[in-house]
């Protein structure tokens, strides 16, 4: 359940990222996820709830964009969908394959209320 | 309404701490490793034998987290030499790097070649969270099945060294060497892979000679 700590980071981040941009009211945090992570997107909305009470967040939606697992083989040069974590170049079946993506876990955007 | 574009990385906090580690242990040339496994995979049993064998070889440091109670801190005090601290999360999951950075807060850097996080028994938690280390190594022990590997693909994608320990016992379960190194080396191609068992202590020779050789290389 480390779920609980990534939300509360998020939580803090936010925070200081409206103060410093001197926002008030936060409707929505987006939120890149990626499948390396090992994050189970119901249990981070879960702990975001839970770390937004009393703050500043109270309220705003997490909205979780999942971003899949993608690599590059350095042999044929071809990038691909990394499947059942199977780690090797479907082309080639080189197994040294290069992470692409599925290791982000990054606020992208915050939606806010500007009558606020 | 607006929209206003982000690029936060929600773990930059911890990042940025376990970066900081990693510079003070690589200033001090000593070999950092992360050990992760399972509960009960005998991280502890692993780390008091080799304080025992190469005690007179390497000076060793020790961080051990634990969710509740000393004992694994205890017992590696107990085996003599290394210098012990325990973190007990009190609940928490997994270590992150600022509660490895408040235990090594006296560490006698200078005076090291190797430090141990014995990270909490956890396959999946730890594997997001830089502690600063050098390397990851996973431990899974032949009685928690073969199929390890791919059931937690974050953990061994992340490591460069996976133990399979109590191969004593492998003859009474279904546990296949073979089965365990292919669903390992897809996840990642470039795992180094040892045998061993703490208890009879076959194979522990190749750990300790693995780990002379990442020390050595560290210091080069």
């Amino acid at each position: 359940m480390h779920e609980l700590a990534m939300a509360d980071s998020i939580v803090t981040g936010v925070l200081e990222e409206i103060g410093r941009r001197g926002i008030t009211r936060v409707l929505a945090v987006g939120l890149e996820v990626g499948e390396l992570m090992d994050v189970v997107p119901d249990s981070l909305k879960f702990g975001f709830e839970v770390a937004v009470r009393g703050t500043e967040l109270a309220g705003a939606r997490l909205e979780i964009t999942e971003v899949p697992l993608t690599a590059e083989c350095p042999g044929c040069t071809q990038s691909f969908r990394v499947e059942k974590y199977l780690f090797v170049c479907p082309i080639c079946g080189n197994r040294d394959i290069n992470v692409l993506t599925g290791k982000e876990l990054r606020v992208t955007f915050l939606e806010i209320d500007d009558d606020a | 309404m607006t929209k206003v574009q982000l690029e936060k990385n929600v773990l930059s906090e911890n990042d940025r701490v376990a970066a900081d580690i990693r510079r003070q242990m690589t200033d001090h040339r000593i070999l950092c490793l992360n050990l992760v496994s399972s509960p009960g995979s005998g991280k502890t049993s692993l780390l008091e034998k080799t304080l025992a064998a190469l005690g007179g070889d390497l000076r060793m440091g020790l961080v051990a987290g634990d969710v509740q109670t000393e004992n694994d801190a205890d017992r590696l005090k107990a085996a003599g030499g290394a210098w012990v601290r325990p973190i007990v999360t009190g609940g928490a999951c997994h270590l992150d790097a600022r509660m490895v950075q408040k235990a090594l807060s006296d560490a006698p850097f200078e005076k090291l070649d190797l430090m141990f996080i014995e990270n909490v028994g956890n396959l999946v938690c730890p594997s997001s969270y830089d502690l600063g280390e050098d390397m990851k190594v996973v431990l899974i022990s032949t009685t928690e099945g073969d199929d390890k590997p791919s059931k937690y693909p974050g953990m061994f994608r992340r490591s460069s060294l996976m133990i399979v320990n109590k191969t004593d016992l492998m003859a009474y379960t279904d546990f296949s060497r073979d089965k365990v190194r292919d669903n390992a080396l897809a996840i990642n191609g470039r795992l180094d892979i040892l045998e061993l068992s703490c208890r009879s202590g076959d194979g522990l020779d190749g750990w300790y000679d693995w780990l002379r050789d990442r020390v050595r290389a560290k210091k080069a």
